[in-house]
């Protein structure tokens, strides 16, 4: 099949200047990426060497010192926050490694916000949000505060979250990070079954190397620019990355 | 995201902290509340006491109590020039003038207020008797609770009776001026009313009684006006004081009272605005808080693409929902705390048989007014959490622990 791009980012550098200084802290020193449809990409990369930043990027929670970031051919480092935000909503589905919820929602609810904010009505956010939930195997706790589910069971509803606007683009952050090893290989095995069986583009930054198999991109950050990328032998490259970098 | 949508979000966190919510809306509640009710006793008390000046038809009567010269007199060619103002509907004349009594089975005299007037005056000045009638010729007089007590009768058997009355006509009454006060005594006149009135002794005669004894001019006069009308009631004024006389309005007392009135109730108005002001500040420090217990969660709403606006009416939909609520609540607590009172007030005059009174009037424009106010609080109180808000960095909020 051929694969169109999907993920075009080229050259792209972000600097944070502290308060009460002028020196200025390069993150992301200059990064080139292509990510084509239907892959499963995952960053990875010692703490602090850029990869959640590069994240916030693809997905626009921040803007670029410097380079482009085009998705679906729009450059998103030209828009504003709000466009942004926009821009976001309709394209992305976001899973986080910690749990964020709308404490005064219940899981549906709190399922149903990116299409409340599409401007649907609770009754038929309603019906989509049970049917995402159904999907990853929670609709039995629909009616039920997320903080009185279990840590797997609450990434489950974030990851329902973020299908329910059924995006192309599916982008995790570290989205075991908070798991024990049974929760997380359940969250991990949807994500794959996402990849696979339903076509959708996953973009994941972990720090667990033993996923790495289930990627069909891996690419490696370190110090902010990426140090390599491979769509081929992934099993290979872990065992030459577990030696080079953790 | 739908307006519907954002109010039932706001609703949903309003209700996840009951507590804090009912008493944050008790606060706006006894706030408004208060203004309505004390503000009500202003408008309440000022009726009670501009009905006691005035009913509805003194205010189209005008009274001219004196020339502003010593040598004009109000005689029939003053009044036919009165009558021919435009608007003037009735002129009405009356003479007060000094007067004697003698006792019963004695020799000594009581000294009386001599009030002469006809059928016109009567009307106009609203005199009436408790007993019989008012006096309709020169023969007859009306004597009040006061003279009766002076001159040792009893108000049951003294109608139709004759009494002897002295007149002391002063000299500005006289036709032609003597320059001393004439008197007239031994005049026999038949009771044919009584007045309950004991504060000072005044008999009412006949305008004719003078006119037998030359005395054709008069001290007074009261003239009626077509319509109560401000303008009007203006020009005509402007147009008897330009012939030369003073003029007497009872709006003018009115307006006075209304005057002291307005600042009455500027004064409870303020004491009620303090309430709500601590109760705006009671809103403003609940909102706060739960913005600032709720950082992550509004940079979660805008991680998932909620826009500015959205972010800031959700916060001002907590507000408004606050200030509405608290402002209808104290409009009942208000208007019912004072409907309360007026009806034990009314319970209380049927018992004692008297009429009874309003002490709380709320007007609908007060009302409405005071309801917008509260939504007005509402909103600056939402303002500033909503502009803060609006400023979190998405990114900034999610990390914040």
């Amino acid at each position: 099949m051929d694969q169109e791009v999907i993920i075009k980012i080229a050259n792209l550098k972000k600097s944070y200047k502290p308060k009460d200084s002028d020196r200025e802290i390069p993150v992301l020193q200059g990064v080139d990426l292509e990510i084509k449809t239907g892959e499963f990409a995952i960053i990875y990369g010692p703490s602090g060497s850029g990869k959640s930043t590069l994240l916030h990027h693809i997905v626009g929670l921040e803007s670029p010192t410097e380079g482009s970031i085009y998705i679906n051919s729009s450059n998103i480092a030209k828009l504003n926050a709000e466009e942004r935000a926009i821009f976001r909503a309709k394209n992305f589905g976001m899973v986080y490694q910690l749990f964020y919820w709308i404490k005064s929602l219940n899981v549906w609810e709190n399922v149903a916000i990116p299409l409340l904010l599409e401007g649907y009505d609770f009754p038929r956010a309603k019906k989509i949000s049970l049917r995402s939930l159904v999907s990853v195997g929670m609709g039995q706790f629909s009616d039920k505060k997320p903080m009185q589910l279990s840590g797997g069971e609450q990434q489950k509803v974030g990851l329902a979250r973020a299908l329910v606007t059924d995006p192309k683009i599916i982008i995790a952050d570290e989205p075991t990070g908070n798991l024990d090893t049974h929760s997380a290989d359940a969250v991990m095995r949807i994500f794959q079954e996402l990849n696979v069986k339903y076509k959708r583009t996953v973009i994941m930054v972990t720090h667990n190397l033993a996923y790495l198999p289930m990627a069909s991109k891996t690419i490696a950050i370190k110090d902010g620019v990426i140090v390599s990328t491979d769509t081929m032998g992934v099993k290979e490259q872990i065992k030459k990355e577990l030696k080079g970098v953790i | 995201m739908k307006l519907r949508v954002i109010t039932l979000l706001a609703l949903r966190n309003l209700w996840s902290h009951r507590l804090r919510t009912i008493l944050t809306v008790l606060g706006v509640t006894i706030g408004v509340g208060s203004i309505i009710f004390l503000v009500s006793l202003g408008y309440g008390l000022e009726r009670l006491v501009t009905s006691q000046v005035a009913n509805f038809s003194a205010f189209s009567i005008i009274d001219i109590p004196s020339a502003t010269t010593k040598n004009l007199k109000i005689n029939q060619a003053i009044i036919d020039k009165i009558s021919s103002i435009q608007h003037i509907q009735k002129v009405a004349s009356v003479s007060n003038l000094a007067g004697r009594i003698n006792k019963k089975d004695s020799d000594s005299t009581a000294e009386v207020v001599i009030i002469a007037g006809n059928v016109e005056y009567w009307q106009l000045g609203e005199v009436s008797v408790d007993k019989g009638n008012l006096p309709g010729s020169a023969e007859e007089v009306v004597v009040n609770q006061s003279v009766l007590k002076m001159i040792g009768e009893d108000k049951d058997t003294i109608v139709g009776k004759t009494i002897n009355l002295e007149l002391i006509i002063p000299n500005e009454l006289q036709d032609e001026q003597t320059g001393n006060n004439v008197t007239v005594s031994g005049v026999p006149l038949k009771i044919v009313g009584t007045q309950s009135d004991d504060s000072s002794p005044i008999v009412l005669v006949d305008l004719s009684l003078l006119a037998k004894n030359k005395a054709n001019n008069y001290s007074a006069l009261k003239i009626k006006i077509d319509k109560p009308d401000k303008e009007i009631i203006t020009t005509v004024r402007k147009q008897v004081e330009n012939i030369g006389f003073t003029t007497e309005y009872v709006g003018d007392t009115v307006s006075e009272i209304n005057k002291v009135f307005s600042l009455f109730r500027v004064i409870l108005g303020v004491f009620g605005l303090i309430a709500l002001i601590v109760a705006a500040l009671g809103t403003f420090n609940t909102l706060t808080i739960s913005l600032l217990e709720r950082i992550r969660e509004v940079g979660l709403f805008k991680a998932l693409g909620m826009r500015n606006k959205e972010v800031y009416k959700l916060f001002l939909a907590e507000s408004l929902i606050i200030g509405v609520l608290g402002g209808i609540l104290g409009l009942i607590l208000g208007g019912f705390l004072g409907q309360g009172i007026n009806f034990i007030f009314s319970i209380m005059a049927k018992r004692a048989n008297v009429d009874a009174i309003q002490l709380f009037i709320t007007p609908w424009f007060f009302a409405l007014g005071v309801a917008f106010f509260s939504i007005v609080v509402g909103f600056l109180t939402g303002w500033y959490p909503s502009k803060r808000a609006v400023k979190i960095d998405p990114l900034d909020a999610l990390r914040y622990e």
